[in-house]
Formats: structure tokens, sequence, C-alpha cells
């Protein structure tokens, strides 16, 4: 395998008739994604896209958007999935940061895009990647409607990429006020897929379940270690995805054998969605990722699904999974599991802050080299070659590593532990958030004078987000204003929970904000002794 | 509470905690328009919490289903069911 897309190929030449994707009632055969996927190559090729283009998707989960995402890497050109659920301002910006040579969409969309591009649309058309009646313009772009796709010629294009070219570039949050794009090659990709796949036994067998959205790194996984093994992959609307207990009875309708989630997710299953009463027995491998497993909510699941392989994965989006610990027995304290050793395919070191190794044993900044590395960050060389630079591994020699924040500790075992960060990067449910960017857009707010956001640990969403701030003298601006404010330009997950107004922030002897006294007074007042 | 004031009361507090000034247009959220896409489970356990505590009622997790807060109706008939 050389590029993605010849996963789907491959499958779709060894099991036609096999589903490849099953939601909603709606099937795609491996054949029938091989041929749509190619049609929407043609239709985007017809209008111009290249190798090397990006094309950006903004739609909810369906068969055909899974199609796009293949029909996308089958010109050559990468796509760039943005969260369904992202204010549109968001995702314009993030179509005019990447520069995309095409939208893919949905209709009901439209009016929205059309709203935000205010006239001008930055790429040359725009696809619509549903079966609908209408298909209305947006900014004065070529609009392509569905039945013109499925009318357009389903033998493959030639794309030109190889392993070295860009799939997908991943936007996550950025501390300086915007996102930033992670740019993942397909051979960074594949190191992944391949690894995982062959890990975790997945076979055409397998029926694996698509809880993460194609934003969000977890779903390549789901969908190339299922596509490379010819399995049928069940992608969660987003009408059932925030109901456990509807989530808990499809997942043992369905018979799931594979399920690569967060840890929040098992926990609302379990807390929420009677899964020790639903059981799924089918279920054989259970992935999780994004944030620590909080141990007793670990075993409770593993009293559930005793039949199942438990492994915590790690990696940020730019190293794609690089260690990973298989849970075989209940863990006997509450101490977090770790997050494992290395990956076949990578190479961790654990460095001091001049970038000296340090011993086994010692806490360090885990950096990570290795074939699953992101290309750099979409127009960000500046960021690029802050975080991903040569190291000394030790015998003078070096090698391209990424930074990853991470704090880190090896212990005898060769297994890693995870210690905290060295930023002001948290998680919340499984998504990864720089406090900075919520300060930031809290303080393009014409009466925000100062703002702070904490993370207040919870175990079952991993952070519950609390934001304080200052307002400008005689200014005046409530909290649902200042959340509405922030629901323009945020996901919603990054729309804190509680915004408080406080006269001043504490701050240190050296006149910095004092956050960690800032998070103990907010722990304080939400604890229940203090109420 | 009849079930129109229900259904305002559901809607006070999607616009007022949940969507804030996004929905404070007079026409937006009328309790036929669809929910889906817009709630995830953090906003759904919001609105189940925000139902038992203003209705006094208790939601079983059984309850908690996609067909239950697809409308503002659809929740106001939950709570009007549950109050039963």
């Amino acid at each position: 395998m050389s590029v993605l897309p010849d996963l789907v190929r491959r499958a779709a030449e060894r099991w036609p008739d096999h589903p490849a994707i099953a939601m909603d009632g709606r099937t795609f055969t491996y054949a029938e994604l091989e041929a749509t996927s190619n049609r929407i190559a043609s239709t985007l090729r017809a209008r111009g896209v290249r190798l090397g283009d990006r094309v950006m998707l903004w739609l909810p989960k369906s068969p055909e958007a899974i199609a796009a995402l293949y029909g996308v890497m089958k010109t050559g050109a990468a796509y760039v999935s943005v969260d369904p659920s992202a204010p549109a301002q968001r995702a314009c910006y993030i179509a005019r940061d990447c520069a995309a040579a095409a939208l893919i969409t949905v209709p009901a969309r439209a009016a929205q895009l059309d709203k935000e591009f205010a006239g001008e649309a930055p790429m040359r058309s725009v696809l619509y990647a549903e079966p609908a009646a209408e298909s209305p313009p947006i900014a004065q772009a070529p609009v392509i409607s569905w039945a013109e796709i499925q009318a357009a010629a389903s033998g493959a294009i030639e794309s030109g990429a190889t392993a070295r070219n860009l799939a997908y570039i991943l936007y996550t949050s950025g501390s300086t006020g915007q996102p930033k794009g992670v740019m993942i090659s397909h051979s960074a990709s594949l190191s992944f897929v391949e690894w995982a796949g062959d890990k975790f036994g997945v076979s055409h067998e397998d029926r694996l379940s698509n809880h993460a959205g194609f934003h969000f790194d977890l779903s390549t996984f789901d969908l190339y270690a299922g596509a490379r093994a010819g399995a049928t992959v069940y992608p969660v609307s987003s009408r059932i995805a925030p109901f456990p207990a509807a989530l808990a009875k499809q997942w043992k309708e369905q018979q799931i054998t594979v399920c690569y989630a967060t840890p929040s997710t098992f926990i609302l299953l379990m807390g929420r969605g009677n899964l020790a009463e639903h059981g799924i027995p089918s279920m054989r491998v259970l992935l999780f990722a994004g944030e620590v497993f909080a141990v007793k909510h670990l075993r409770q699941l593993m009293d559930i699904l005793p039949q199942a392989r438990f492994a915590n994965l790690y990696g940020p989006t730019e190293t794609n999974v690089c260690t990973w610990y298989e849970v075989k027995e209940q863990p006997a304290d509450d101490a977090p599991i770790p997050i494992g050793r290395e990956c076949e395919n990578c190479q961790g070191f654990i460095l001091d802050e001049s970038l000296k190794l340090l011993p086994d044993g010692e806490v360090g900044e885990l950096w990570i080299g290795g074939g699953t590395l992101m290309e750099g960050y979409w127009g960000r060389e500046d960021l690029t070659a802050r975080t991903l630079r040569p190291i000394g591994t030790g015998n003078g020699k070096t090698q391209l590593a990424y930074k990853t924040g991470d704090l880190v500790r090896r212990f005898p075992d060769g297994n890693l532990r995870f210690f905290g960060r060295r930023d002001h990067q948290i998680k919340t449910r499984g998504y990864r958030v720089e406090l900075g960017e919520i300060e930031a857009t809290l303080s393009r707010h014409q009466a925000v004078e100062e703002a702070v956001v904490v993370a207040v640990p919870d175990d079952q969403f991993g952070h519950l987000l609390h934001a304080v701030v200052v307002r400008k003298p005689q200014a005046s601006v409530e909290e649902a204003a200042l959340k509405g404010f922030l629901m323009e330009a945020l996901p919603v997950y990054m729309v804190p929970e509680h915004i408080e107004f406080r006269a001043e922030l504490p701050h240190t002897y050296s006149d910095k904000i004092d956050r960690e006294a800032l998070l103990r007074q907010v722990m304080a007042a939400a604890s229940p002794s203090s109420r | 509470m009849n079930k129109v004031e229900i259904e305002e009361g559901v809607r006070n507090f999607l616009i007022n905690e949940v969507f804030y000034d996004k929905a404070l247009d007079a026409n937006a959220l009328q309790p036929t328009d669809t929910l889906v896409g817009l709630l995830d489970s953090l906003g759904i356990m919001r609105v189940v919490n925000f139902c038992e505590e203003s209705f006094g009622i208790q939601i079983p997790d059984t309850d908690i289903l996609p067909e239950h807060f697809e409308t503002i109706r659809a929740i106001a008939e939950l709570i009007a069911a549950q109050q039963k």
C-alpha cells in the first residue's frame, strides 16, 4: 500500500459485495464505495482539483461523506474535515486558512456558508454530498449536486500521489487564538493503520463502530484499519451519538466487535446507557485514547466486558498513536494506568529543557520520532520549526522528533507514565484544547479587559472549563452574552461551563496571573463542602 | 403547568443556558424545530438535569433517547409523561 485509497481499491477487488459502511439502515458495499469515491474524484478533477490541493469537508457523517474522503484523496488532494457542529465562522476560517480548492458539504449548510463568506467564496467549487431536491448556491461558487456527481465516470483516475503526499489536515486548537492544521501524509497514516490493524487483529469479519468525527484523529483507525481488513464500519450518527442508551442498544444490535473511543464515551455508556444490561457479547477489542481513563471506571468496564481486550493508546494528532499499553488485568490500585511502550514504528525520547536525554526514571518531556510523524503545521513554518526538529538520540546520532509537551517518566518495566503538561493544553471530552485559544477569543470581546480559563478536573469529561473575566471599566456584559459570543467562534466543547466575573485576578510575585491559585479557588468554590 | 408552559420553560432554558444569544431571534427554536446535531452528550445531560430539577420528575436513563429530545415538543411530552 502506498496511499490510503489503495485500501478501498484492494478491498473492493477482494470483497466487492461485503458491506464497507452501514449506517441508519443504509449500506455501501466495497464495490459501491470504490465506485462512488471514483465519481467524486472525477467530479473534483473536472473542476480542477489536483495533486497537492486541499478540499474541505463540512458535513454530518454519512456513507457519502466517507466516499468523499476517499474521493478527495483519489485526486491527489488532502482532505480537511471540519467538525460538523463547529460554528460557520470557524469552518470558514479553516477554508480560507488552508486555501481550499473545493468544499464538500450539504444543502442545509448553504445559508450559513453564504452569510459567512459574504458573497465571496474562496474556493473554485462546492459539491453537495447528499441526495437532495435542491442545490442552493453559496457565495457565487459553482455548485455541483449529488445527482451530477452520480452521473460522473466511476472509473479510477490517476492521482499522481505517493506515500509522501498529504492525505489529510486535521485542525486542532491553537494557543494563539486560531486553530492550526496538522498535516499528515499517507505514509504516516498508513504506518499507524498497519500497526494497529495487525496489533489488534482486525479482519474482514470485524464490525467497527466509528464514534469519533472525521475531524478527530481517532476516526482514522476506524475508517482505514477497517478498510484495510475489508471490515464493516458503522458510523454513529449525530442523532444517536449524544444518547448513551441508544448507542449501547445500537452496538448490541450491530454486534460491534471493535470500538475505539474516548474514556468519556465509555463512562457515559456505563453511567447512563445501561451498558451492563446490554453486555455487547460480540465486543472483542476496546481501545481508548484522548484522556486519562479513571481506574475506577476502567475496572467497571472490564467487569462488564470480560471477554474483550483493552488497550490505552497514546499520541498527539501530530504523531498518530505512538505508545500503547494493553490492560491485561484489572489494575490493583487507583494509580493512573501507563501510556505504555512505544509502538514498533515509533521511538520515544525523554529530554530535559536543554534537550539532553534523561536517564530512565527521571521526569522529562516526551519527544517522538518515527514513521507516524506529521509533516508540519499548515502555513506555520515557525511553529513547525519549534516543535518538529532534530534531536540528539545518543552516540552522536540525531533524529527528527516531535515535542509533545507531555511530561513523562519511564518505569523499570519499560512503560511510560504521564505526569502532566508543560503548557496550558488540556483535554475535555477527549478533545484537546488550548486554554489560550479560548482566552484569546474572550479577549476579542469589547467589554473584556482580561480573561483566564482554568480546567477543573472531572472524572467523567476529563476537565470542565471555567473562565474568570475582568470587565473593562464601565463596560457591562453578562455570562450568557459572553457565552453566545464564544459560540459564534468556537466549538461547543471549548465554551466554558461557567464564566465568572471578578474585579481582578490573582497574581504571583512576578506579576503573572496565578493560574494555580485561581484553579484552587474555583475548585474550592465548586466543592460540595463550600455550598 | 400545561404543555405550552412546559414548552416555554424548556425553550427559555435552551436559549438562556445552552445556546445563549444565538437563538434570541423571536422565531428561533419553535416547538417543532429540530434539535438534532445541536446538543452534544454534555448538553443532553444539562437538559435532563434541568427537566428533573424544574419539573420535579425523574427521567430514567432508558428514556434518554433521541426521539425524546428531537424537538422542544418531544421534550415537553417526555416531561408530561413523567409527571403522570
